[in-house]
């Protein structure tokens, strides 16, 4: 019997080896899995670069839509078929991170400079030369103005769980907390998004609006973004018929950052304009 | 009882087994997370890449240009200075127009001895900083259509969309 239980000791496997292995494989497949995928955004080659200087430009076409999206400093504005629609007026903040802390501050562009560099609540001072390149999110907020001097309010809309602004039926933002109950119908900027919602439960159509029996959406400055995307929908779904109705062109300052031109690339491909010219704007923009 | 008897009398063995069903599950879960295939961009050190809801990843191996807050690079080598870049007033960078203008002629004799046609001209995949300005994009953009690699994308990081 003794001799039994011995032979059936001496079988067991030795999982060592393979515990070794595993040890050695683990930590190399950790360091091969990306943890963000990249993606590509194409764009159309400046005109300039491929026309001669001096040739002469094409007429422009009466048919075509034309569309044309400018990004100044403070607010976007589109251009189709001769004509503009309403500028969006926004107000910029700029969140950093601070190494040290790890914690965020947020900042008007207009109160930091390389004189005056962005300070960490522990009093740290980011890289006065270069402090730009620690921005980790540039917010556009949508102000409304009365007039160009006005200088506006910031326009406050109902937010998703999930980052959407929810849309009512007439195709405006809800702009209150107090129009949001269980079983109201809202959509939100991506097609066909209409959805009731509800608290606690999911089901086709119905979206939960809760987490952990509370409601989860919020109330915050309205992106100058999400209204270029609602104009960007409507004029897309308006004019597909015409012979451009995919092509747009946008047009930047020299300084807006490249975070801003994917933004605004982004909505526009949301919205169905997937050839996607870039120009620079004359003259410096910025109202 | 027992335990205090068989304690310190024996050659104690750690039991691996429930260690060894964590990490094959770990495992599976890693390899399942690999992409099958393989990352044809990788992200550049110096720099964060903008966030986008584009889901177009890249089919074939490009030329890398990459743009940080220091340096213009072509597949890794420093080209020329980005605060040059920045200040000059010419939409063509010169430094890198000469090295895009040699990778295509040389992309452009490869072909030609496999006997392949040259048509569309180059494709290239340029990560800028996500801070970087416009004016600097706009530059590289340009020079690599001058130089003849007019398929341009530009490199950032896939977010879900969620809608």
């Amino acid at each position: 019997m003794a001799q039994l239980k011995k032979a059936q000791k001496d079988m067991e496997i030795n999982v060592l080896p393979v515990m070794s292995l595993m040890t050695i494989l683990i930590p190399t497949l950790i360091s091969m899995v990306a943890l963000g995928k990249i993606a590509i955004v194409e764009v159309n080659l400046p005109e300039r670069s491929e026309v001669a200087m001096d040739s002469e430009p094409p007429p422009p076409d009466d048919n075509a839509l034309n569309l044309t999206v400018a990004l100044t400093r403070d607010y976007v504005e589109i251009w189709a078929r001769g004509g503009s629609l309403p500028r969006v007026y926004f107000k910029e903040m700029w969140t950093f991170r601070c190494k040290v802390d790890g914690d965020t501050i947020t900042y008007e562009p207009s109160t930091v400079s390389s004189d005056n560099p962005p300070k960490c609540q522990n009093g740290t001072m980011l890289d006065a030369e270069k402090y730009k390149f620690s921005i980790e999110t540039i917010h556009l907020w949508a102000i409304h103005k009365e007039s160009e001097e006005d200088p506006g309010r910031v326009e406050m809309s109902v937010y998703s769980k999930s980052d959407s602004a929810y849309l009512d039926g007439n195709n405006e933002f809800i702009t209150s907390l107090g129009d949001i109950r269980d079983g109201s119908v809202v959509a939100t900027l991506s097609e066909s998004s209409s959805r009731r919602l509800a608290c606690g439960r999911t089901a086709p159509g119905v979206e939960d609006i809760c987490i952990d029996g509370h409601p989860a959406i919020t109330l915050r400055p309205r992106s100058a973004y999400d209204e270029l995307a609602k104009s960007l929908i409507m004029i897309h779904s308006r004019f597909i018929d015409l012979p451009d109705a995919d092509n747009i062109i946008v047009l930047a300052d020299d300084d807006t950052a490249f975070d801003k031109i994917i933004n605004v690339m982004d909505r526009a491909r949301d919205a169905g304009f997937f050839k996607i010219n870039l120009a620079k704007l004359a003259g410096g923009g910025g109202g | 009882m027992r335990k205090s008897r068989s304690f310190g009398t024996g050659a104690s063995s750690l039991n691996l087994n429930s260690m060894m069903d964590v990490m094959t599950i770990v495992l599976v879960f890693l390899i399942k997370q690999i992409d099958t295939e393989g990352q044809l961009v990788t992200a550049a050190e110096n720099l964060v890449l903008p966030n986008s809801t584009s889901m177009k990843v890249p089919k074939e191996v490009s030329l890398g240009i990459v743009v940080d807050q220091n340096w213009v690079l072509v597949d890794g080598q420093q080209i020329v200075n980005t605060s040059v870049v920045s200040e000059q007033d010419s939409l063509m960078v010169a430094a890198l127009d000469a090295i895009l203008s040699e990778k295509r002629e040389a992309e452009k004799q490869a072909k030609l001895a496999r006997g392949e046609p040259d048509e569309g001209g180059g494709n290239v995949i340029v990560q800028l900083d996500k801070n970087m300005s416009y004016d600097v994009m706009f530059k590289v953009m340009a020079t690599c259509g001058i130089s003849g690699f007019t398929n341009v994308a530009f490199a950032v990081n896939m977010i879900n969309a969620e809608e």
